[in-house]
């Protein structure tokens, strides 16, 4: 290490807050390097957010080992762990520029109350295809793949119109995969 | 973590999916029976219709490889309800399809470049779903190439989906367990092998260079370099399916040249190749306004074994169904009838089996044969309703016939049944040994 102590502090807080850093930038790095894909940019907003998860786990990929030892078995708490608070913040924002896109665009029904919601969902949604991701020991993936299909569909068909198709969809889908 | 690799999950909810529609198909026949009862001439047909509607229904919600089987069943339409085609033909062209991003990243995966850096032009959406993929069409400099690219999991599920829908056919489909035991294994096989694109590609190139001299039938290039595990590219072909075809009013003359194309060709894969493409659904042939033929899919080839070709042909040799000795001979030979039957049976199956080579082989018999004769298509199916509905035949502890005449009865059932749909007069050729 080459940054003297003070150093360090001036930037981080703690332990907890680098380790927070790291998952962030994780993130940061996958947002950075799609948007300079200019196909991208003509997305709809579920393509979008497809895209997003598919480029986050390469990103995740690259540092299983790490994330592993972070995590291992242990399940997410309801609580948001420390280490994922800055992740979190950087996601929701994320999420709220797509849903406003998202109700231009019309993909997003507006629905007052609940659609202040919207950004938890996603967070429910990302913790559990990390969770999946961990424990997913197909070949390169696949059922993960599958998986973010599978949610993405759902949680766009739930925030747009009619939802009762990939709502049953993804139920069997989950329900196949405890099954195991 | 990587290395290991699960049997498939899936299981419990597409049983689910089969005890429900077995229900219905029950619940079928009792309205069935019941309009019977009220009005006796209530015809089987829509009983059939009423079934396949169910069937179809939930194997489509199936996807992969049951609605693979699908699709197999509705190549035998002759020994099928005629309703249940319909039905399974829809089958042929209609899967929910992957997203864009998830083509991107399978493409990232295999070549470790997006689409647009790989292709000038790559198609956002699917122009095309085929039963365990869909295909995008890109384009490269002035040439335009189809990229087909597979459902994950898609191998996976193979296994699980067919032990499902055994005994859902073993009921429906009027067939003995033995002889869908056999079935099962070589659909499977099968099915295993579609799902290997290096394979298919490997095949593609193979057969379509061998075929290449045949006149009026033409093949895509295939691109290696852009091909791989679960994605092959070759030329786009412009043309019509079969339906689209009839619809534009093609001349007799156009429609003869096309069913020689055909027949052509798979006389020179059979007779010469010894390995067929056995997989003639209508989705495969890309009809041109000329009468040209463009051949696409390569997944389903079967090889045929040595001895079981010249056992099996012979028996379409017209003479032979005269020559009582020789053709008793061929039946041991193939498994139909075995030294362990009663003189009865023997009989019984030399009696059944005749008149289906008859029957089957007449397209043989002659120099040219016109299929637009319905007739005779009604004539298979009679036969065909008539087979399955003998009690003998459906309890016979053994399997009759050689497994390697599923795909190879299967083959020249779709090429009939297009022949048919064609109405094509054609030259039937046949090797000198047949005459």
């Amino acid at each position: 290490m080459k940054i003297s102590e003070s150093d360090f502090y001036e930037n981080f807080n703690s332990f907890e807050d680098l380790e927070s850093e790291i998952w962030n930038q994780m993130l940061v790095k996958t947002i950075a390097m799609m948007e300079t894909d200019p196909v991208y940019m003509e997305y709809s907003v579920r393509e979008k957010l497809l895209a997003f998860y598919y480029s986050l786990l390469e990103e995740l990929k690259a540092n299983r080992s790490f994330i592993l030892a972070e995590i291992g078995d242990v399940e997410f708490k309801p609580k948001v762990p420390t280490y994922l608070k800055r992740l979190k913040k950087s996601f929701q924002n994320y999420i709220d520029t797509l849903m406003l896109e998202g109700r231009d665009t019309s993909e997003v029904a507006s629905r007052p109350v609940i659609e202040s919601q919207y950004s938890n969902l996603f967070w429910m949604q990302l913790v559990f295809i990390i969770q999946f991701w961990i424990k997913d020991d197909s070949r390169k993936f696949e059922k993960t793949d599958t998986a973010i299909e599978k949610s993405v569909n759902l949680s766009f068909d739930l925030i747009g119109k009619g939802a009762i198709d990939s709502m049953l969809d993804f139920a069997k889908f989950m329900y196949q995969n405890k099954m195991s | 973590m990587k290395e290991q690799s699960r049997i498939p999950t899936s299981k419990v909810q597409r049983a689910a999916k089969f005890v429900k529609t077995g229900a219905k198909i029950g619940g079928n026949y009792i309205k069935h029976y019941t309009k019977k009862i009220v009005d006796p001439n209530t015809p089987k047909e829509e009983l059939h219709e009423d079934n396949a509607q169910d069937i179809y229904s939930s194997l489509s919600e199936l996807k992969g490889s049951a609605l693979k089987v699908a699709q197999m069943l509705a190549m035998d339409k002759n020994l099928l309800p005629s309703a249940y085609q319909e039905q399974f033909a829809m089958g042929q062209y209609s899967a929910p399809p992957l997203s864009y991003p998830l083509v991107v990243k399978t493409l990232r995966d295999h070549f470790g470049k997006s689409p647009s850096e790989l292709f000038d032009d790559f198609s956002k959406n699917a122009v095309n779903a085929a039963s365990i993929g869909q295909v995008h069409k890109a384009s490269l400099g002035d040439k335009e190439i189809a990229v087909k690219i597979q459902y994950p999991g898609v191998a996976n599920s193979v296994k699980s989906d067919l032990k499902l829908v055994k005994p859902f056919a073993l009921r429906l489909f009027n067939l003995n367990e033995s002889e869908l035991d056999q079935y099962m294994e070589e659909v499977e096989s099968k099915l295993l092998e579609e799902t290997d694109y290096d394979l298919e590609l490997r095949r593609s190139q193979e057969i379509s260079e061998a075929c290449a001299h045949i006149d009026g039938v033409f093949f895509p290039k295939y691109y290696p370099e852009f091909s791989g595990e679960k994605i092959i590219s070759m030329d786009w072909i412009d043309g019509w399916h079969l339906k689209e075809f009839l619809n534009t009013n093609p001349s007799q003359e156009v429609k003869n040249k096309i069913g020689q194309g055909l027949w052509d060709f798979y006389h020179h894969q059979v007779h010469n190749l010894k390995q067929v493409h056995a997989d003639p659904h209508p989705g495969n042939f890309l009809m041109q306004e000329d009468g040209s033929l463009g051949i696409i899919d390569f997944g389903c080839v079967k090889e045929i074994p040595e001895d079981f070709y010249t056992g099996y042909f012979k028996l379409i040799r017209k003479k032979l169904v005269d020559d009582e000795s020789e053709l008793v001979q061929a039946f041991y030979a193939l498994n139909i009838i075995y030294e362990t039957d009663s003189e009865e049976e023997k009989n019984l199956y030399i009696k059944v089996f005749r008149e289906m080579i008859t029957l089957l082989g007449r397209p043989f018999h002659s120099d040219s044969f016109d299929f637009s004769d319905d007739a005779y298509f009604n004539e298979i199916f009679e036969l065909g309703e008539r087979l399955s509905n003998m009690k003998e035949l459906r309890n016979s502890s053994q399997a009759r016939g050689s497994k390697h005449a599923l795909y190879i009865n299967r083959t020249y059932f779709g090429l009939y049944n297009l022949l048919n749909d064609l109405k094509a007069d054609i030259k039937t050729t046949k090797p000198d040994w047949l005459k």
